[in-house]
């Protein structure tokens, strides 16, 4: 075996460490010092780059578990990256994925590592006609993203119901003339913010204040415009709208249910 | 592109005026018209007595549900019912958030919303 260390030059916090050839038993001593090392120099979040790796043994498996559960205990991480197929395929069979994330290369371990470690939220702006038939697939795409960043399948429906309330809204209430809505989504770990901003006519958009300050219950009523955001209120965590001659932004904040 | 929901509709054997509804899709803003016309116009036909199954019913909103208690209404003023059969949980939850699950008949199988109904006589 052979391990070298180097401090990432994407982000010093995060330890890149190279290991190559077969890692035994007889390994373990020396891998587990250089941990000590790295846990001594405050560096708490370890990159893992197996490329180069050609057979891991179950002893050095258990070593690199107790080397992470070190790293976890102080509020870090190790991610492997770069093994190849049957190596993996064999570290699954012991059991390795319940521990260990896998990545094919490290700059989606660096997206890992700023997801699930640093809060930086990931934005995406849609700017759609504003037609009701747009909507469908905008709001499954949004929902979408939320799966794939691990939202559980409840919140990702939740959000499908806040963009299609709140876009329908823009639209149906909005200015005649306008000619788009512009959607952005905020999302980080924690959790999912949506904009829509639309040109809105004064006296709907002081309508719309109006129906979001109010207190109306879901069913009173035949207003889809209150039922919708009367909805919208009941599932998410903040509701904010601001007016001004530009148009309209209604800012919507959802927590993640398991953060 | 408007969001696809297709309406099997069929014959409820044994009850009298009534008609099996099975919902696939997603019911939103895009897609309530036509809905709205399909139901509205069995129910003025005189089919009164609907049972309405959800099994492929992805998604509703609140333009969707505003429809579904207004079937449930006019069936009722014609002395019919709409029940709701097999809703999954996600919309079960939207349903039950807008308060509308006290509004609506709502039952865990089309099996159990058949046996409810009035018989033919």
């Amino acid at each position: 075996m052979r391990i070298s260390q180097q401090i990432s030059g994407q982000d010093e916090r995060i330890m890149l460490l190279h290991f190559e050839g077969d890692l035994n038993a007889t390994d373990c001593d020396a891998t587990s010092k250089i941990f000590q090392e790295i846990i001594d120099s405050q560096k708490f979040f370890i990159i893992a780059l197996m490329e180069n790796v050609t057979f891991v043994s179950s002893p050095f498996l258990g070593e690199l578990m107790g080397c992470k559960l070190r790293l976890v205990e102080r509020g870090g991480n190790m991610v492997i990256v770069g093994l190849n197929y049957d190596l993996r395929e064999r570290l699954i069979q012991m059991g390795a994925d319940k521990i260990f994330q896998f990545y094919p290369d490290t700059h989606t371990a660096y997206n890992h590592y700023h997801w699930e470690y640093t809060q930086t939220a990931q934005t995406v702006q849609i700017t759609l006609p504003p037609k009701l038939r747009s909507v469908p697939a905008v709001r499954r795409f949004i929902s979408g993203i939320a799966r794939q960043k691990g939202y559980s399948s409840r919140d990702a429906f939740r959000i499908e119901t806040i963009v299609d309330e709140i876009a329908n809204n823009a639209i149906e209430h909005g200015d005649n003339s306008q000619p788009a809505i512009n959607v952005e989504l905020r999302i980080d770990r924690k959790k999912f913010e949506l904009l829509v901003r639309n040109k809105t006519l004064m006296d709907k958009a002081n309508q719309l204040q109006y129906v979001i300050d109010s207190n109306q219950e879901p069913t009173q009523g035949s207003d889809q415009r209150g039922r919708g955001l009367a909805l919208v209120k009941l599932i998410s965590n903040s509701i904010n709208v601001s007016i001004d001659k530009a148009g309209t932004e209604v800012k919507i904040t959802k927590m993640r249910e398991d953060s | 592109m408007d969001t696809q929901i297709e309406l099997q509709i069929s014959e409820l054997e044994n009850v009298s005026h009534g008609k099996l509804i099975k919902f696939m899709g997603d019911l939103d803003a895009t897609n309530v018209e036509s809905t709205l016309d399909q139901v509205t116009k069995l129910i003025k036909e005189g089919f009164v007595q609907i049972v309405a199954d959800f099994r492929n019913l992805r998604y509703v909103n609140s333009t969707g549900l505003g429809i579904l208690l207004h079937f449930s209404k006019t069936a009722k003023e014609k002395n019919g019912c709409f029940k709701i059969a097999n809703v999954n949980d996600n919309v079960y939850e939207i349903i039950e958030i807008i308060g509308a699950n006290t509004l609506l008949d709502i039952y865990d199988s089309v099996e159990e919303a058949i046996a409810s109904l009035a018989p033919r006589r």
